[in-house]
């Protein structure tokens, strides 16, 4: 009888299960109700996020006191950002600035991209979606589809999800994503493929002359995507296969800037 | 018993704000296997996608993987803990 009736109430229990969790999935999949939780959510979690940065700071400038090597390690995490950073504006700001200046005179318009910087709160290793979190929203005149970049010109994402005083940035480089691009110095139009984590494969036909090390740009605004990393070549495939990569390394991105869109 | 979830609850919240997704992961699946039914995981799941997800991304873009993945882990934890037994 116990038995009978333990089962029973097992059965109910997962009768209800089921039913809370279709009710879950019919609101993460149905957009107006998803979007009103999120931007909730993004209210109170920005600040979870940067009580924590905040606290991870100064647990480490304690520490720093006591454990000289951990200090040291920390040090050179943060220069190793900031060459990433350098090197980045190296390989593309002399090059573009000159062929953006030569357009713009072409074009008798000098123009000027209005742009906001964002810290990231949450980075691409947090999970497997492939996003940032950014700590700039509406607020700051931010649109969904507004180009993300780092240090100045290296292109990242776009904002796909907005909050007031938050966004969304989902990574060029998350799974399945797919842009047109321009690869090499013969500019090679092709569609590039995201492969997660900064990393992308891109098709161009056999015969291209395309190298280690070349740069892969986006069209409208030469912003670059990445540099060539690695060239496959098989002479019975039509094609070449290169893989690329951003220029620094996107876990370790601590801010970005928004190019946000003259409407 | 209940003390010890809460406060295993508390940790995993601060794991998914503060840790990688994998940290996330093995958490969860230990507190499936240590408490009874542990429900809250579907909570974590669903905080998960609110929080990192987006439509149009990877798994077929429907942005829900917070909540497949807890369902694997409830439930295959569940099967897992009858088999043991």
């Amino acid at each position: 009888m116990t038995l009978h009736h333990d089962k029973l109430q097992l059965r109910r229990k997962n009768i209800v299960l089921a039913v809370l969790v279709l009710v879950s999935a019919f609101v993460l999949l149905y957009g107006p109700v998803r979007g009103a939780i999120s931007q909730t959510i993004h209210t109170g979690a920005p600040a979870v996020w940067r009580f924590g940065g905040a606290f991870g700071d100064t647990l480490n400038s304690f520490l720093g006191g006591f454990q000289s090597k951990r200090s040291l390690v920390l040090e050179n995490n943060t220069l190793k950002e900031e060459v990433n950073r350098m090197q980045a504006n190296m390989l593309d700001r002399n090059i573009l600035k000159e062929r953006v200046i030569r357009l713009e005179e072409a074009f008798g318009r000098m123009g000027e991209d209005n742009r906001v910087v964002a810290d990231v709160l949450a980075g691409p290793g947090w999970s497997p979606y492939d996003t940032l979190i950014i700590d700039a929203g509406a607020e700051n005149g931010i649109m969904v589809g507004d180009r993300v970049v780092y240090a100045g010109a290296g292109v990242i994402g776009e904002i796909a999800e907005l909050y007031d005083t938050a966004s969304k940035v989902k990574l060029y480089s998350s799974h399945g994503e797919e842009y047109e691009v321009f690869v090499g110095q013969q500019s090679i139009p092709s569609v590039a493929k995201g492969r997660g984590m900064g990393n992308f494969e891109v098709k161009v036909p056999h015969g291209s002359l395309v190298i280690v090390g070349d740069e892969v740009l986006m069209p409208n605004g030469n912003l670059i995507l990445g540099i060539v990393g690695s060239v496959e070549e098989d002479r019975i495939l039509p094609f070449i296969r290169v893989l690329f990569r951003t220029t620094f390394n996107i876990a370790e991105v601590r801010s970005v800037e928004v190019i946000v869109n003259k409407r | 018993m209940l003390t010890k979830r809460i406060i295993f609850g508390l940790i995993l919240i601060g794991t998914i704000f503060y840790a990688p997704w994998w940290a996330v992961f093995i958490l969860a699946i230990l507190g499936a296997f240590h408490f009874p039914r542990y429900y809250e995981v579907f909570a974590f799941g669903i905080l998960f996608d609110f929080l990192y997800g987006i439509t149009g991304s990877i798994f077929f873009g429907f942005g829900i993987i917070g909540l497949i993945v807890s369902c694997l882990i409830f439930f295959g934890i569940e099967r897992a803990k009858r088999e043991i037994r």
